[in-house]
């Protein structure tokens, strides 16, 4: 947020403090960013510090603003799913999901039970990919660098099981409109549980790295506060929120495709500050694992193997009844949705994406206010922001 | 709990032979250059112009002779320090590289011993660096608009000086002192150390960069702080010794035993007030890339860049000599009051004289100095960096209160217990246990604390 005044206004401006004999104190406007290395893609921080506290914090968003809501009315509704794998290009899956969901709403389909445990694990795929991602992020801001190859690396393997599933790496368009675009083969199943079964005996060593470590301790413990009532008004969502002590995640409040009988649990902590937030999304990786081995059971069952992955009659283009739906997720940051408008032809007359993390990064001017510098790149680090699903 | 302490045996163990494997493979390459100035007469030469007492100095009223051996000595410095720096980063990469799962640098190599169609692996990377340092040299000296270019281009030259000058002072045998013995060795080097200081904070404020700014403001506060621990640390030990002289100083530990027993404590304060000093992860705090970008090297170049780096690495290994010369014995492998003990058996076995003749000699410093520097790299790639709040209180509320009390014990020490450190060892145990009193953990506040930790 900054409306009316151009940014050199701020950069320039100096509050000066006129001290006896002619010394004058002047606070220093920073502007961090959009070339930061902390600062999660571009954005920009422009912060007034006291010393090494923060005064003042101005995020600057739109550096990656690529007018995304009004491309997808130029494209058909399955052309339009691309575009949405470049907005959260960590969770792509996640990204891709809404949109399709809106379109089988609006279409009156139900995919079949088979497209459905496919969407689910392609989605909680791209969930520990993203969380593991996060893990390495944190560690860095925190200043440490080998829990980020440890974590990149398992990674890694997720990437390459999203490689032979689909054929891409990062901008995935595996989940369409009625289904997902392939069929899963058993060796990338076998990939998928050999996997699960590597995380499980790896997240000792990724705890034994951070998580136990007095100094990463004393960076994440009574810092970056967000009470209750200050995350539910500023429209936070997902592991922010619940870090804050809501239970809220749609994917238990509002379920959607196969959830409601996958049997997880929703970590929340009460907490509220960075080390909840943590431990919330390190929790969150474990209780994915086991919606990951409950879906792959699913999809083992030979009965749900033979069944089709996709409605063929959709193909490149399918004339949408006309009407108008809202569909949200859980997607690794939080609630995302998506509000359709058809008028009855292939393309949508209008689409507005909800971004969760443009609520949780609204949170930092809050809560970073008399933080120090370290603190708040840390904090800005559990909000878990990605520019590309803030200003599409 | 079982596989976590066989893993944890299995790393240890591992990383322990890499790390050894490295060491006696870096003495494998030193010692032939060694044997053969030796034999050319070259050591005898340089003994000659530098000689033991006295140094450049022995010459000061002939004017020629005191540039010529200065430059000799300078460029024996130079040299020195140039080849330290190169084996500290081959050894921090391939380390790191090993704590991460990477393999580091394989690839690069010298031209003529590249062989079409094999593998060219067995250099491991060890003329990265300098290739690093050559695609910096290429590079163009940026000075930013608005800087002090004179102060701006003064500052990283001033931090190489310094490191030059501290280590022409450095006895790396009783034998070779390339500049100088003085009577108030380490203290002169911990004097010329401070210097660092002021060349990174001019650094930081002719950059005219925000980032440099407050990266030189860090540093003040941080050097500064651990400048006291530093030496109040230093102090506690010497009451034993009773000199400052580094010649001295070894040769009370060849007489007694490695001062490290003496006062342990003491040797963990000076190590980390030594890491703090150096600016090393966990305390990068000036160059911290995650907010400040590069800190106070943030606006530097090429050489300039370089010269940062250099000096960096040069007190990397400095530092970490000097607490080998402290608080390890120094020069020497084995002190020579066991030797004496141990004589008997030895001449039985017949090895007395080869271990006498190798037991005075730079390679074992130089040895115990990689070990010290091999323990910092591991707090560099193991931890994550401490706040700045933290990092004062560390030195201030903690380390400072300390080394002052064990000053007084260790005069008590000396008084009444005749140089035997009882009360440095009662005063040790004390403050490991309080460490443990004093709980780190994750508060019980939280719910999902992880089950296997």
């Amino acid at each position: 947020m900054i409306e009316e005044k151009s940014l050199s206004f701020w950069i320039n401006r100096e509050d000066t403090i006129a001290l006896e004999d002619g010394i004058e104190i002047k606070e220093m406007w920073v502007a961090m960013g959009p070339q930061h290395p902390s600062t999660h893609g571009i954005l920009q921080l422009l912060v007034k510090l006291d010393g090494e506290v923060i005064l003042e914090l101005k995020p600057v968003i739109g550096y990656l603003h690529r007018s995304m809501e009004r491309i997808a009315e130029s494209l058909t509704y399955v052309q339009g799913v691309h575009i949405t794998d470049r907005q959260d290009y960590i969770s792509a899956m996640n990204m891709n999901l809404p949109i399709c969901l809106a379109v089988d709403e609006l279409l009156g389909v139900v995919p079949s039970r088979k497209a459905q445990a496919l969407r689910v694990l392609a989605v909680e795929l791209n969930r520990l990919a993203s969380h593991l991602l996060w893990y390495g992020l944190i560690a860095l801001d925190a200043g440490a660098v080998t829990p980020f190859l440890w974590a990149f690396e398992l990674r890694e393997y997720v990437l390459s099981i999203f490689e032979k599933l689909v054929g891409a790496r990062l901008t995935l368009h595996y989940i369409r409109p009625t289904g997902v675009a392939y069929d899963i083969a058993d060796s990338v199943l076998n990939d998928v549980r050999d996997f699960l079964v590597l995380l499980k005996r790896k997240l000792p060593d990724l705890h034994g790295i951070l998580t136990e470590n007095p100094i990463f301790v004393s960076r994440m413990e009574d810092v970056g506060y967000i009470p209750q009532d200050l995350a539910i008004s500023y429209g936070a969502s997902g592991p922010v929120l619940r870090a804050s002590g809501v239970r809220w995640d749609l994917r238990r409040a509002e379920p959607y495709l196969i959830y409601d009988e996958l049997d997880f649990e929703i970590p929340v902590e009460t907490a509220g500050d960075n080390m909840a937030r943590y431990l919330v999304r390190m929790k969150e990786i474990e209780e994915t694992i086991k919606i990951l081995e409950q879906v792959v059971k699913i999809l083992e069952d030979p009965f749900v193997r033979t069944q089709p992955h996709i409605d063929i009659r959709v193909g490149w283009r399918v004339d949408v009844p006309p009407g108008q739906v809202y569909v949200k997720t859980e997607s690794p940051r939080g609630e995302y949705g998506v509000f359709v408008v058809s008028d009855g032809y292939d393309k949508p007359y209008r689409v507005k994406y909800r971004s969760a993390a443009f609520s949780n990064l609204s949170l930092l001017p809050e809560v970073s206010k008399g933080q120090l510098i370290q603190d708040m790149i840390v904090t800005l680090g559990t909000l878990d922001i990605v520019l590309g699903e803030i200003d599409r | 709990m079982k596989n976590d302490i066989l893993r944890f045996v299995n790393f240890t163990i591992k990383t322990i032979v890499f790390y050894f494997l490295i060491s006696f493979a870096l003495i494998l390459l030193i010692l032939p250059i060694y044997y053969l100035m030796d034999m050319l007469g070259v050591l005898a030469l340089i003994n000659n112009i530098l000689g033991v007492n006295g140094g450049i100095w022995k010459n000061f009223g002939n004017l020629p002779m005191v540039i010529a051996t200065s430059v000799i000595g300078i460029i024996l410095v130079i040299t020195v320090l140039m080849v330290s720096v190169i084996v500290n980063v081959w050894i921090e990469r391939k380390l790191s590289a090993k704590i991460q799962g990477r393999m580091g640098p394989t690839l690069v190599n010298l031209p003529f011993l590249l062989k079409a169609g094999s593998k060219n692996m067995w250099l491991g990377g060890l003329v990265q660096p300098i290739a690093d340092v050559i695609k910096l040299i290429q590079k163009e000296i940026m000075i930013p608009q608005g800087s002090y270019p004179f102060l701006y281009i003064l500052s990283p030259i001033l931090a190489f000086t310094t490191v030059v000058v501290a280590f022409g002072m450095f006895p790396f045998s009783n034998n070779y002192i390339l500049l100088g013995n003085l009577d108030v060795g380490l203290l002169f080097i911990f004097a010329v150390s401070s210097y660092m200081v002021l060349s990174l904070v001019l650094a930081a404020w002719a950059s005219n960069n925000k980032y440099s700014l407050l990266g030189g403001l860090r540093t003040v506060a941080q050097m500064l702080s651990y400048e006291i621990p530093l030496l109040l640390s230093f102090l506690a030990v010497m009451v034993f010794t009773g000199s400052f002289k580094i010649v001295d100083i070894v040769s009370f530990q060849n007489d007694h035993f490695w001062l490290i027993f003496y006062s342990p404590l003491m040797f963990v304060i000076f190590l980390w007030s030594m890491v703090a000093e150096n600016n090393r992860a966990p305390f990068d705090l000036p160059e911290a890339e995650s907010e400040l970008v590069a800190g106070f090297v943030t606006e530097y170049s090429s050489m300039t860049f370089a010269l940062f780096y250099l000096a960096e690495y040069g007190y990397l290994f400095f530092n970490s000599a000097i607490i080998a010369t402290i608080f390890l014995g120094g020069y020497s492998l084995i002190p020579h009051s066991i030797l004496n003990l141990l004589s008997p058996l030895l001449q039985s076995i017949g090895i007395y004289g080869y271990i006498m003749a190798i037991n005075d000699n730079f390679i074992w410093i130089i040895l115990k100095a990689f070990v010290v520097v091999g323990l910092i790299m591991f707090f560099r790639w193991t931890y994550p960096r401490i706040r700045i709040d933290h990092l004062m209180d560390l030195a201030w509320k903690a380390f400072i209160p300390i080394t002052l009390i064990s000053m007084m014990v260790s005069a008590i020490d000396v008084l009444l217990f005749n140089k035997i450190p009882v009360l440095s060892w009662i005063l040790f145990a004390f403050v490991v246990y309080l460490a443990s009193k004093r709980n780190v953990k994750l508060s019980t506040k939280y719910r999902n604390i992880p089950k296997f930790t």
